[in-house]
């Protein structure tokens, strides 16, 4: 059934993203089910997602760059200020797409971490994904604007629509939320948890998240100090006091959710060493979260993280801003990936990116920058993955090309996405523990999709 | 720096007031309102909460005011601010006397007691300390907001002001606009502004040296098209992102494609930054200072002139034909934005979410609808037409559903705090605050984490174009569909931090730091002290102050049942402000 723009609008009552139709929805897949499903390594029944958002724009096209067929990427980039020699690549092999592959270690880029967890089969990359209601080839891209997601280009929108999962229309939720909404139970400890503020990822209708500051002692970060124990006693009592308007109801709620987590966030957990970056602190954080899986509400036995990272937007300056931002991301994996296996739990526990979208592969005028495309890779990390090859479809390197949404002289080389942002996810949402019949409730177009996952990760 | 003292009643007369407001009773008014001349119909506490949702929060004189001396007449009130003279942001000068500065013909800075100096953008090294602060920061600008905010008396332009603030955004957040003569031209242009006509509006944004700035037009030009503020003025200061019925509804037909952004583009191609304020070259500093002051003005060699269609193929395709120069251009463009159907809708409700309620009924979106399309006299885009219909409407003064309201975002719980307890005239002083209370300037007491203060709204500095919060954020626990922009900065942490900082504010006060708060914050609540030993007085007293007059029973009895545990009345009367401030109760405009 081809699923048109008015059956993803909210309140329009066609599918689970409409009010009545998702509540009901929820009943359907209850606690046990889930955990029935689970399919974790035989360490245990406890798995945890880590979403790392590259907020601005990761180009793509300078993160995984041919090795074997360098000249493609020579021809078109070879003059731009962010161009990396093959000199200084750190070749990473990709037997799904037979070829090899380069990862930019030009100074300020250095991706050794990224290397290394490659090698060893912890880390993959899936190609060429964007937001996309169905396939698309290039033919119909460009006869039917009808079809394609709204506001391609825009930061705000793609970034939305990477976190809700919806392309057309609006979604309230966030697919992270749609994952914990299912898994829903008023007796744990809230099962998704933002370092990077309030997100729509997280967006949820029975599952609030929890949000703690990136940095510093767990058991300061929901610091309240009340005039009197008497004075907390009353607070508490006021906020179960409810409220007329929904408005108020929902406010209380959120600082009663605060207080009634601050109680259960007694330790700060000594984990391993991060960088001191904004995202190893914000790992770090996540890190010290997975280390009290246990101690939290009786034992969490699934999670759902938050984190991101911005400045990607590498509209000019993309050596030092995109070198230094991706050395970031690289270091900071490496330490997670460190401490996961410190813990134990690095079969459980899989890390992804998203980003709005990749970056023009052709220069403009501007020779140290890139503008907004579309199709992206992203990095997928863990025990449980796969890794070690690109998955997907490479884009073809050429603008103008069989690839490219741009047409004629001007072209800059945007790609089409090959493989969908509900595929890339779907993937991540069965592993999580979401059945295959189940996971059109969680992303709606993915029936559109053939296959409905990838196969990166190992069940 | 600031040593504002806010002088004040006499205590005896703070009573007195006080027990007028306790003398009325009662809260929810009688009857429905009609037409545009509303009187208050049980006094005080519909006049306070009006004034909520029209100034930065009602003090004791303003509800005297309204309530006396203009008989409860809302129109009238809104009629009086509109005629009042502007707390204008000061204007940027060149500082001559500063060693090494060359200024063109600019008008020095007169009369003011800020000085917003022109400097360059590399900081001169004889620039530390306060200068640093009071140039290369926001800080300024900031306390001259909340100064304006909590004192001036022209209330409404500056709640509006805010609100167009928080819609026409541009940001301190910007590293190119971080800089207190970069961001004043904007303010400037929003005070000035708030109570005129949108096509104005538009148009003089467009030509803001700072909007220029920020989303990239100066750098627009024919050969390297930048799509940035060409984007964003559609889908975030104008039409939207999907057509629109008058009521706010719609079947998310886009309003317009990547096709209609370019030709957009080229329409607003070709406006560069004045001419240079001035030089500086001093030791290895030397550079003009860029002109933020003024206008942007047209380079018609950066302009591209040919002919572009607008939402081309649809209902609402317009043509801006060739050969036009870059003023007609833009004048063509904003013409075609400004008389959109959309935009009347698009800004109403915009208007109606950051005043009055997050979730306005369609009657009420389309009632304000029509006043932006017609003020009466035939005219489109009137502000003045528009904010009566938004607050005179009967949804705002006698809503009846559990859907009304809208989570006070922190700027908003912070001044309605302080004003409900603040006096202007005679002495001993109230209240004394230096206005340091942005994010920026909050400094955590010592041993707390870095976030125990925070409210993720530094005021003028929110962290991209579509403010702190999108209008869209859906409410949390609540079915799709039913919004509170305010949300998105409501977290499990903020949610601590505003309680963190009510009970700063009440029992210790923000302390002094030298640089940037070198008075403090400190909510002076000795007008309730005289209830002290009166327990149920006493939080009616809160009840009227906060309330208006609204406490439901058992937050009464909550708040009564732990103050009288208190042991002095300084805590007691304390802990009555802190937990009423902290509950949804006030929390919530409403």
């Amino acid at each position: 059934m081809k699923h048109t723009r008015r059956d993803f609008l909210v309140g329009s009552g066609c599918l689970a993203l409409s009010g009545a139709a998702y509540a009901s929805s929820l009943d359907k897949l209850s606690l046990m089910n889930l955990f029935a499903q689970a399919n974790g390594n035989g360490t245990g029944d406890y798995k945890a997602l880590v979403c790392i958002f590259l907020f601005g724009g990761n180009d793509a096209n300078n993160m995984i760059i041919p090795y074997d067929n360098f000249a493609d990427y020579q021809a078109v980039r070879g003059s731009a200020g962010f161009f990396i020699p093959q000199s200084e690549l750190l070749q990473i092999p990709a037997p799904s797409q037979g070829a090899a592959f380069g990862l930019p270690n030009r100074p300020p880029y250095n991706t050794t971490g990224m290397q290394t967890l490659y090698n060893t089969g912890k880390l993959a990359f899936v190609c060429n994904v964007g937001t996309l209601t169905q396939p698309l080839d290039r033919k119909t891209y460009l006869s039917r604007p009808d079809l394609r997601p709204d506001q391609l280009f825009s930061h705000s929108n793609q970034q939305t629509e990477n976190q809700t999962g919806s392309y057309q229309g609006t979604s309230q939720t966030g697919w992270g939320g749609r994952l914990a909404d299912r898994i829903h139970s008023t007796e744990r400890f809230p099962i998704q948890v933002s370092v990077a503020g309030v997100t729509v990822y997280t967006s949820a209708i029975a599952e609030r998240p929890l949000v703690v500051p990136p940095t510093g002692p767990l058991n300061q970060a929901l610091r309240f100090d009340p005039p009197r124990p008497e004075t907390l006693a009353a607070v508490n009592t006021i906020l179960g006091l409810g409220d007329a308007t929904r408005i108020g109801r929902a406010s209380g709620a959120i600082t009663q959710d605060a207080l009634n987590t601050r109680d259960q966030l007694g330790t700060d957990p000594t984990v391993g060493a991060f960088p001191n970056s904004q995202l190893g602190n914000q790992l770090k954080q996540i890190a010290k979260f997975i280390f009290l899986r246990n101690d939290l509400a009786g034992g969490m036995r699934r999670q759902i993280f938050f984190a991101s990272r911005g400045g990607f937007d590498t509209h000019a300056n993309q050596l030092n801003n995109q070198g230094a931002l991706l050395s970031e991301v690289s270091a900071a994996l490496e330490a997670f990936d460190n401490e996961l296996t410190r813990q134990g739990v690095q079969d459980q526990v899989t890390t992804f990116t998203l980003s709005d979208f990749s970056r023009t592969f052709k220069i403009g005028n501007q020779a140290s920058g890139t503008d907004h495309a579309w199709g992206s890779h992203a990095m997928v990390m863990g025990g449980a993955v796969l890794g070690q090859d690109l998955y997907g479809t490479y884009p073809t390197l050429q603008p103008d090309g069989p690839d490219d949404v741009d047409t004629g002289t001007n072209a800059r080389g945007r790609w089409l996405p090959t493989t969908g942002l509900a595929q890339y996810a779907a993937t991540l949402a069965r592993w999580f523990g979401v059945s295959d019949s189940d996971l059109p409730l969680i992303f709606p177009n993915i029936v559109n999709f053939t296959p409905q996952y990838l196969n990166f990760m190992s069940m | 720096m600031f040593g504002i003292r806010v002088s004040s009643l006499s205590v005896g007369k703070m009573i007195g007031v006080v027990l007028l407001l306790l003398g009325v009773g009662g809260c929810s008014s009688s009857g429905k309102a009609t037409g545009t001349s509303l009187r208050a119909t049980s006094g005080a506490n519909d006049v306070a909460r009006f004034l909520e949702q029209a100034t930065f929060g009602p003090t004791p004189q303003d509800i005297q005011h309204l309530q006396e001396d203009l008989g409860g007449d809302y129109s009238a009130w809104l009629d009086q601010q509109f005629g009042m003279p502007v707390s204008d942001f000061p204007d940027v000068c060149c500082p001559g006397t500063i060693a090494g500065t060359v200024c063109n013909p600019v008008s020095a800075c007169a009369g003011f007691p800020v000085d917003v100096n022109a400097y360059p953008q590399t900081r001169p090294s004889s620039c530390a300390g306060n200068c640093q602060r009071d140039n290369y920061t926001m800080w300024q600008l900031q306390q001259l907001f909340y100064t304006y905010a909590l004192t001036a008396p022209d209330q409404l332009r500056q709640r509006v002001f805010f609100a167009l603030n928080q819609i026409l955004v541009t940001s301190g957040a910007d590293d190119d606009l971080n800089y207190e003569s970069r961001m004043t031209g904007y303010l400037r242009f929003l005070e000035e502004n708030a109570f005129g006509n949108f096509r104005d509006i538009l148009y003089n944004l467009s030509r803001n040296p700072t909007m220029g700035r920020y989303l990239d037009n100066i750098t627009n030009t024919a050969d390297e098209p930048n799509e940035n503020y060409a984007r964003e003025i559609m889908q975030l200061f104008s039409i939207g992102l999907v057509v629109l019925n008058p009521d706010g509804t719609s079947d998310g037909t886009a309003t317009y494609t990547q096709d209609t952004v370019v030709e957009l583009t080229k329409a607003l191609s070709g406006w560069v930054l004045a001419d240079p304020l001035g030089h500086y070259h001093q030791g290895t500093v030397d550079e003009d200072i860029l002109n933020f002051r003024d206008p942007l003005v047209p380079d018609e060699s950066r302009h591209d002139a040919g002919r572009k269609t607008l939402f081309a193929g649809t209902d609402f395709e317009q043509v801006i034909p060739a050969g036009q120069t870059t003023e007609e251009d833009l004048n063509s463009a904003i013409d075609i934005l400004f008389n959109h159907p959309n935009t009347g809708t698009f800004i109403s409700k915009a208007l109606i979410q950051m005043l009055v309620t997050s979730n306005p009924s369609g009657d009420y979106v389309t009632r304000v609808t029509q006043a932006f399309n017609d003020n009466g006299s035939g005219i489109r885009g009137e502000m003045t037409a528009v904010i009566k219909a938004i607050l005179l409407d009967s949804e705002a003064r006698n809503p009846s559903s559990s859907d009304f309201g809208k989570q006070r975002e922190p700027v908003l719980a912070v001044t309605n705090l302080l004003r409900n307890f603040n006096s202007y005239t005679g002495t001993p002083p109230i209240a004394t605050t230096d206005y340091a209370l942005s994010d920026f300037a909050l400094t955590n007491p010592a041993g707390t984490p870095t976030t125990y203060l925070a409210q993720s709204q530094d005021v003028l500095r929110s962290p991209t174009v579509f403010n702190f919060f999108p209008p869209d954020f859906q409410v949390p626990g609540e079915m799709p569909g039913f919004v509170g922009p305010e949300f998105g900065i409501l977290s499990t942490t903020t949610a601590l931090s505003r309680m963190n900082l009510a009970y700063q504010l009440i029992f210790n006060g923000l302390s002094r730091q030298a640089t940037y708060r070198p008075n403090g914050t400190m909510l002076n609540v000795t007008s309730l002290l005289p209830f002290a030993d009166d327990v149920d007085a006493l939080v009616e007293a809160c009840n009227q102050v906060l309330l208006h007059g609204a406490m439901a029973d058992d937050l009464r009895s909550a708040v009564t049942d732990a103050v009288s545990s208190a042991t002095s009345a300084d805590q007691r009367v304390k802990e009555a402000v802190f937990l009423v401030s902290t509950s949804p109760a006030f929390q919530v405009q409403r």
